[in-house]
Parts: C-alpha cells; sequence; structure tokens
C-alpha cells in the first residue's frame, strides 16, 4: 500500500518534470516573440500542434528516418514562418499598439490552421501516436520511464538551457534582450530592430516546433491539443511575465507539476480552470507578471 | 438615405423567405437575421467603445442555456424564459465590464478571450445544465399564441422585427447624448474624463446593453436551430461575431448587418466540409486587418466622401 | 564635423524644429542650452537618426546622412546618448558596455574599449556584474556614457546627461567630459541645466521653440547680464 503511494507520487514527479518542461519550452517561444515584437503570437499551439503532426506524418505514416523527418518538419515550418513574417507581421513594426492586431490576426491564422488540420489530418485519424525511434525503459527506482520519455525530457531541458545561455552570452541574443529592455538605446547602440524583429519571430517559432516534436515524441496528439498549448502557454507567461525566458521556465515547471497532480486526482481540466484563474488574476494584479522588469 | 440601405440589408433575407419558398434558404436567412442581430449588439461595444469582446458568444451561451433550461426543465413560455435569459447574460455583461475599468487595448481582448475559455469549460463541465459537449438536442421552436410552434416562414419574420427593434433602438441610443459621449470616450478617454464624463458609468452602460442584446440572440438561437452546444458559443463564434462588425464596418448600422448577411450563412452552406469555413474565415480576418480596417461600409462611406 | 543646415523638424503638426543652422568643429565641446521643449532633443535624435527631418540636411565629415538609419551613422562615429534612460536595466553593468559595442565583431577590439573605459569610470570595473536597474541615477547616467564610449565615437552627443543628478555628479560627470576632450573626442551637449555646459563647453547655442537665439563663445555669453539671468541665476 504504502510502495504503491510512493510509485504515484514518483510518477508525478516525473510527468509533472516532462509536462512542465515541454509546457516551459513553448511558453519560452511565447514570450520570446512577445517580449521583444509585442506579437502575442495566439497561433503558437497551432504551430507546436502542427509540428508534432508533420513529425508524425514524415516519421510514423511515411516511415522516413528521424534524420530527415525533424529538420523537413523545421523546414516547412520555418519557411511559412519567414512568409508570414515577410508579409504580413512586417506591415505592423511601425505602430505602437501593434499587440491588438496581432492578437486578432493570429486568431485568424490559429483559425486558418485549424482548419486545415481538421480538412486533412482529421480525415486520417483522431489521434496521432509518433512511433517511438527506441523502444524499452529506463528504471530510476522505482519508476520505470519509458526512454522515449526520458529523451524527450533530457531535449527540452537542453532548449531552454541552450535558450538561456544564447540570451546571455552571444552578441545576437544580447541584442534581443536589448531590444525588449529598451527599444530606443538599443537602436541608438546600433541594433538593427527590424532585423532582430524578425530573428526573434523566426527564433521562437522554432523553439515552438522543437516543442510540439517533443511533446509528440512523448504524448499521443489529437487535434484540440493546439488550443489547449495556447491558453496553457498564455498563461504561462503573463504569469511568469511577458519576455522573462527565466519566468517561463519557473511557472512552466510549477503549472506541469500542477497538471500531474491534479490528474491523479480530477478531470485535468480543472487545471486548465486553475491555469485561467491565475493568468486572470496577474492581468488584474500585476499585468507585467511575476519575473519582468 | 442610410434608413434605405439598412431596410435593403434586413429584406435581403426577407426576400429569400417569401420569393424562393425553399424551406433551406429561410432557415439560413432565419440564421443571417439572428447574427445580425448579435453583430448589431456586438458593435455597440466594438464600435462605440473601442473594446474588442472576446466574451461575447460566452455571453449569449449563459443566456442560451438559461432560456433552453427555463423552457425546457421548468415548463415556462419561450417568451418568458428568454427575457430572464437575457437579463442573465446583461448582468453577466455588467460583471465583465469591471476589467475594462484596468485594461485596455490588448489585454483588454486577452482578459476577454481567458473569460470566454472558462465559459466553455464550464460550459462543458457542469452537464447538469448543458448537458456537456453532447448539448441539448431537440429544443422546441417558440411558440405562438395559438400555443404552438411558430411556423417558418413567420418565425424569421419575428426573428426580423427583432432585428429591426435592435437597430433602430442602437440608431436612436447613437444619436442620444448617451451614444455623443460613448463615442468621446471611444476617440479620447483623457479627454472625456476632463470634460466630467464619467467613463466606467457610460462603459458599464453600453456593457449592459451590448451583453442584453447578446441575451436575446442567444435564446432565439438555441431555440430557433433546436439545439444548445459549448462548441456554438466559443471563442471562435467571438472571434467570427466581431470578423462580421469590423467586415461590414465598425461603428455604422449598415456595417454589422452587411457582415453578417455576407459570413453567417457560410458554415450553413458549406455543411459538410465545416473545415472550409475555418479557413474562410480565418483569411478574413488576416485580409480585414489587413487592407480594411474600417471595413467594407466604411470604405464605402469614406470613397462617397472623397468624391 | 557636424553640420546641419536648416534643418526643420515636424511630428504631424507640431513644428518642433523651425530651420537651424549648427555646425561642430572637431575637438570642440559644444553645448545646446534652452528650456524644456525648445527642440534640443529633436535636433539630437534627426542627428543621431532617430527622426527624419521635415527638410534640411545633416552631414557629418564628408557625408551628407540623407537616409541613413542610426546603425549606419554609429559605424561612422557618431554617437548619441539619450536623455534620462539610455541603459538596459535588467543587464550587468558588463553587459550594458558590450551592447554598446554591439558593431565591433573583433573581441580584442572590444576588450581594449572596456579597459579604456574602466580607466575613465574606475567604479564600472568594480561594479561590473551589478544590474543596472539597480544602481543609482548617477551611476545609472555614467553607465550610459561609458556604453557610448563603447561604440568608439569620433562625436559624442549626450542629450541631457545632468538631469536629476546630484551636484556632486554632475561636476563629476563635468571632469570626465572634460577628459575625454582632451583624449581628442568632439562633444555635443544639451542642457537644461546652463551649469554643466557653461563650466565646459567652447561654444554655446541657445535654443528656443525651435530656432537658434543666440551662437556665441562660452566666455561672452557669460559677459552677457541677460544670458547669466535666466539660464544660470535659476538653477
Amino acid at each position: 500500500m504504502l510502495e504503491e503511494n510512493l510509485l504515484v507520487v514518483f510518477s508525478v514527479i516525473t510527468s509533472g518534470l516532462l509536462v512542465g518542461t515541454i509546457f516551459s519550452v513553448v511558453a519560452a517561444g511565447l514570450s520570446l516573440i512577445h517580449g521583444t515584437i509585442l506579437l502575442p503570437q495566439a497561433a503558437n499551439g497551432q504551430v507546436f500542434l502542427g509540428a508534432g503532426l508533420l513529425f508524425w506524418l514524415f516519421g510514423t505514416e511515411w516511415e522516413w528516418p528521424l534524420w530527415l523527418a525533424v529538420p523537413t518538419t523545421f523546414l516547412i515550418i520555418g519557411f511559412l514562418a519567414f512568409a508570414c513574417e515577410a508579409t504580413i507581421l512586417k506591415r505592423f513594426y511601425p505602430l505602437e499598439d501593434r499587440n491588438i492586431s496581432y492578437l486578432i490576426i493570429t486568431l485568424g491564422i490559429a483559425q486558418i490552421l485549424s482548419g486545415i488540420y481538421t480538412g486533412t489530418f482529421g480525415r486520417i485519424s483522431d489521434t496521432f501516436q509518433v512511433t517511438a525511434p527506441v523502444n524499452g525503459f529506463a528504471i530510476i527506482e522505482p519508476v520505470p520511464i519509458a526512454y522515449t520519455r526520458l529523451i524527450a525530457f533530457v531535449l527540452a531541458g537542453s532548449v531552454l538551457g541552450g535558450l538561456v545561455a544564447f540570451l546571455r552570452l552571444h552578441r545576437i541574443g544580447r541584442a534581443l534582450r536589448a531590444v525588449f529592455q529598451n527599444r530606443e538605446a538599443a537602436r541608438l547602440r546600433g541594433i538593427d530592430t527590424l532585423k532582430i524583429y524578425r530573428f526573434a519571430f523566426l527564433l521562437g517559432t522554432a523553439i515552438t516546433t522543437a516543442g510540439g516534436i517533443l511533446f509528440a515524441l512523448a504524448f499521443a496528439l489529437d487535434l484540440t491539443v493546439g488550443w489547449t498549448i495556447s491558453l496553457i502557454t498564455f498563461s504561462i507567461m503573463i504569469v511568469g511575465g511577458p519576455g522573462s525566458v527565466v519566468g517561463a521556465l519557473v511557472v512552466g515547471l510549477v503549472f506541469g507539476f500542477t497538471q500531474a497532480i491534479v490528474s491523479v486526482f480530477a478531470d485535468p481540466t480543472v487545471a486548465t480552470f486553475a491555469y485561467l484563474l491565475a493568468m486572470l488574476a496577474m492581468l488584474f494584479i500585476r499585468p507585467s507578471g511575476l519575473f519582468a522588469k | 438615405m442610410r434608413i434605405l440601405v439598412i431596410a435593403m440589408v434586413i429584406a435581403t433575407p426577407l426576400v429569400a423567405i417569401f420569393g424562393l419558398r425553399n424551406d433551406f434558404l429561410v432557415f439560413i436567412a432565419g440564421i443571417a437575421l439572428i447574427h445580425m442581430l448579435w453583430a448589431s449588439g456586438l458593435n455597440l461595444l466594438y464600435g462605440f467603445t473601442g473594446l474588442i469582446p472576446l466574451t461575447y458568444a460566452g455571453i449569449a451561451g449563459i443566456s442560451a442555456y438559461m432560456t433552453v433550461h427555463l423552457v425546457m426543465r421548468l415548463g415556462l413560455s419561450f417568451w418568458l424564459a428568454l427575457p430572464i435569459g437575457s437579463a442573465a447574460a446583461a448582468l453577466v455583461g455588467l460583471l465583465l465590464s469591471l476589467p475594462a475599468i484596468r485594461l485596455r487595448g490588448f489585454y483588454f481582448a486577452l482578459s476577454g478571450m481567458v473569460i470566454q475559455s472558462a465559459f466553455t469549460i464550464a460550459f462543458v463541465y457542469f452537464p447538469a445544465y448543458t448537458n456537456g459537449d453532447t448539448g441539448i438536442a431537440s429544443v422546441p421552436r417558440p411558440t405562438g399564441f395559438d400555443g404552438g410552434a411558430i411556423p417558418s416562414p413567420y418565425m424569421e419574420c419575428v426573428l426580423a422585427l427583432f432585428v429591426i427593434a435592435a437597430v433602430a433602438g442602437i440608431g436612436l441610443t447613437m444619436r442620444s447624448r448617451f451614444g455623443r459621449t460613448l463615442i468621446t470616450i471611444r476617440e479620447d478617454e483623457d479627454l472625456a474624463r476632463a470634460l466630467g464624463i464619467n467613463v466606467t458609468l457610460n462603459r458599464t452602460a453600453a456593457f449592459i446593453i451590448s451583453s442584453f442584446i447578446a441575451g436575446l440572440g442567444g435564446g432565439l438561437y438555441a431555440h430557433y436551430i433546436g439545439f444548445a452546444s459549448p462548441r456554438a458559443f466559443d471563442v471562435l463564434i467571438s472571434l467570427n461575431l466581431w470578423l462580421m462588425v469590423a467586415m461590414g464596418g465598425r461603428g455604422t448600422l449598415v456595417g454589422p448587418l452587411l457582415g453578417a448577411l455576407l459570413l453567417a450563412p457560410l458554415p450553413y452552406l458549406l455543411v459538410q466540409y465545416t473545415w472550409v469555413k475555418d479557413v474562410i474565415y480565418g483569411v478574413a480576418i488576416v485580409l480585414v486587418t489587413l487592407f480594411l480596417p474600417q471595413g467594407i461600409y466604411g470604405f464605402v462611406l469614406k470613397r462617397k466622401a472623397r468624391t | 564635423m557636424l553640420e546641419l543646415q536648416k534643418l526643420v523638424i515636424r511630428y504631424g503638426d507640431f513644428l518642433a524644429v523651425d530651420g537651424v543652422d549648427m555646425t561642430v568643429k572637431q575637438g570642440e565641446i559644444v553645448g545646446i542650452i534652452g528650456p524644456n521643449g525648445a527642440g534640443k532633443t529633436s535636433l539630437l535624435n534627426a542627428a543621431a537618426g532617430l527622426v527624419r527631418p521635415f527638410s534640411g540636411s545633416v552631414r557629418f565629415g564628408a557625408d551628407l546622412l540623407e537616409d541613413a538609419t542610426p546603425d549606419v551613422r554609429l559605424a561612422h562615429g557618431l554617437v548619441l546618448v539619450p536623455e534620462v534612460r539610455g541603459v538596459f536595466p535588467m543587464m550587468s553593468v558588463h553587459e550594458n558596455l558590450l551592447v554598446g559595442a554591439y558593431l565591433c565583431r573583433s573581441t580584442q577590439e572590444v576588450a581594449r574599449r572596456i579597459e579604456r573605459v574602466h580607466r575613465l569610470f574606475p567604479i564600472l570595473k568594480d561594479r561590473r556584474a551589478q544590474m543596472v536597474g539597480t544602481m543609482s541615477g548617477g551611476q545609472q547616467q555614467m553607465v550610459a556614457i561609458a556604453s557610448g564610449l563603447m561604440a568608439s565615437p569620433k562625436l559624442l552627443m549626450l542629450d541631457e546627461p545632468s538631469i536629476g543628478l546630484a551636484p556632486v555628479i554632475i561636476k563629476e560627470i563635468g571632469r570626465t567630459l572634460g577628459r575625454l576632450r582632451d583624449e581628442g573626442l568632439t562633444i555635443l551637449l544639451s542642457e537644461q541645466n546652463a551649469k554643466l555646459a557653461t563650466a565646459i563647453a567652447d561654444r554655446i547655442y541657445v535654443v528656443q521653440a525651435g530656432r537658434i537665439q543666440m551662437a556665441r563663445t562660452t566666455e561672452s555669453l557669460l559677459d552677457d547680464p541677460k544670458f547669466v539671468e535666466s539660464f544660470l541665476s535659476l538653477s
């Protein structure tokens, strides 16, 4: 009996860590884009879902090897993001209050993508389970964890670590933070803000894509995941503070654990409800979030 | 002149009703009329206060579920249940005007998105009232004087009367002091405060009226199509009602009617391919925001003013 | 070195600068003095490329800087330290300096510049890891100037460097600017408070309502009782 309880606790910890890290990755991408460009990317959940679906299509349905399936997924989404930036998003850069237009536009894009997924993938299946590239379990006493989940966790952690290191140590990463903290001073130090905007959008989208692929590796996908992820990551971003990767990391983990703990006792939707309340409370009390300036 | 245009737009579905005598087209005309009612009510908020209420469908949903509950469980007459449901919606609207005191622009829209999502979750997870994701089927049509369901095409005429009443009411409101006050607030909030206008009070009044109209539309919709489900009142519906106002022309009386007439029938015409509707609506949202921020009617007015 | 000709700057209907001619020669410290809203910031912003002039021209050295963006001007050696918050508050002092040298890709050169800035502002060396947002106003202003110097300017433009600072710190900034001039840097300084400008500048332009009211050497201005009364007695 005691052992059984222990097993539950450990599985909560491991799944909380995994889910939380993936939440953190996607929220970090969202927060990066919003902090730099003032672009609340409401279609980020659909990008996430699209990455997972394409990865499933190439890797599982068409049985491509990993080294082909993963880069192709990144390339396709990267190209679409590039086209979207060049044709649509760019037009709003001169506007001060562009975030409201961006919210509406990205909601529109989310509706387009969601429609396309329903019309294409929706005809194939309801759920999409990626075939595991490696089988078997690692036993981390006393809990067995599927290798795929362990790999997904390690990779998600690396993405976050790499992002933080890039923002702290690399010249372009510093420029991104400079634009977020003081746009005018950044321009006066020779930073081409328009190029940084494009770069931030592509980087944020790439991170979201990575999150989608890792999620598909660890869990089964269905077409409603897109909207759920958008809601959760917006909550994380608002609570953690737009633009703060550290905020996304901390709050993402907290939310992941909440999800894991709640799932033991009740419907996970209760957790979603709690995120929404947290975001609403934060909007009222401190719209700049816990970890931002 | 303007009244003529309004009459023409409202008459279009009526022509379909009496001219074509095709049951399906008559039904679509009724749908367009209900969306005209909704879009006009949403325009009161978006067009005349500048706030984007992404909670609008949720408010309509509350009234819809309440009306359905009162009619089907408690056996009330539809015509008694509808005002009760709409009053409940107006009350919720009053609560939803609270965020607007503190939040502007993007943050208000985001808070609306959050609250709307909470509504949707609530609709799914309180099946005692809503029957969950499955929805409530066989909702009876509104009853006439004889106690039986009002048959088509008379029901559609009743809907048209609602639209005419709402448009007339909003038109009169806009000419009143209240309407001018709202426009002052929209154009320059600080100036309005300096003029001694109570911004919060006026905006709250707009919320209440607009939510009441949302509630009327919600009750009518559920009983007209005979079905109520959470998907009929989710964030995409809010967004698409916004699209109708924005595409038609915000802040005008004709705009929302035009937008609803053009867009509302689509999902029913594409019933086999609902995903195509999502793509079309999504593309329209992007295009309107990019190229036609003042909407079709606003564009026409601007060109006319130039010549 | 810097030459503004018949410069006009408009923000919509508002006329901020109304036909200003101004020159700064190599090795000079030039002050621009004027009340709030006189157009000082607009002049400097136009020179730095943040604001597009309505008409007139900005010439730097031999180059006509018509549509040049701030980064191009920076590469030419024209650097502006903006008013009040020229820093990145959530970054360390060291990172602020690194961002200042954003256009320089040689790590050795960046290290050389940091060394030079540390010699000028020893306190920044001690505080290199401190978050700039947690520093005092005077120290933040030093970080802003130091970050501007990291771009290796030929002409350093400073917009109200003394605003909101204690007299002791203003004096210290004045001393630093004097030392920079001795090292051969040309400086253009805008000030509401005329004390710093009159203490270090060779020549002064008095700007009012978007026009130049006086353009004189500092000495001759200080002999003018009217100027002393309107710009020095109050502050």
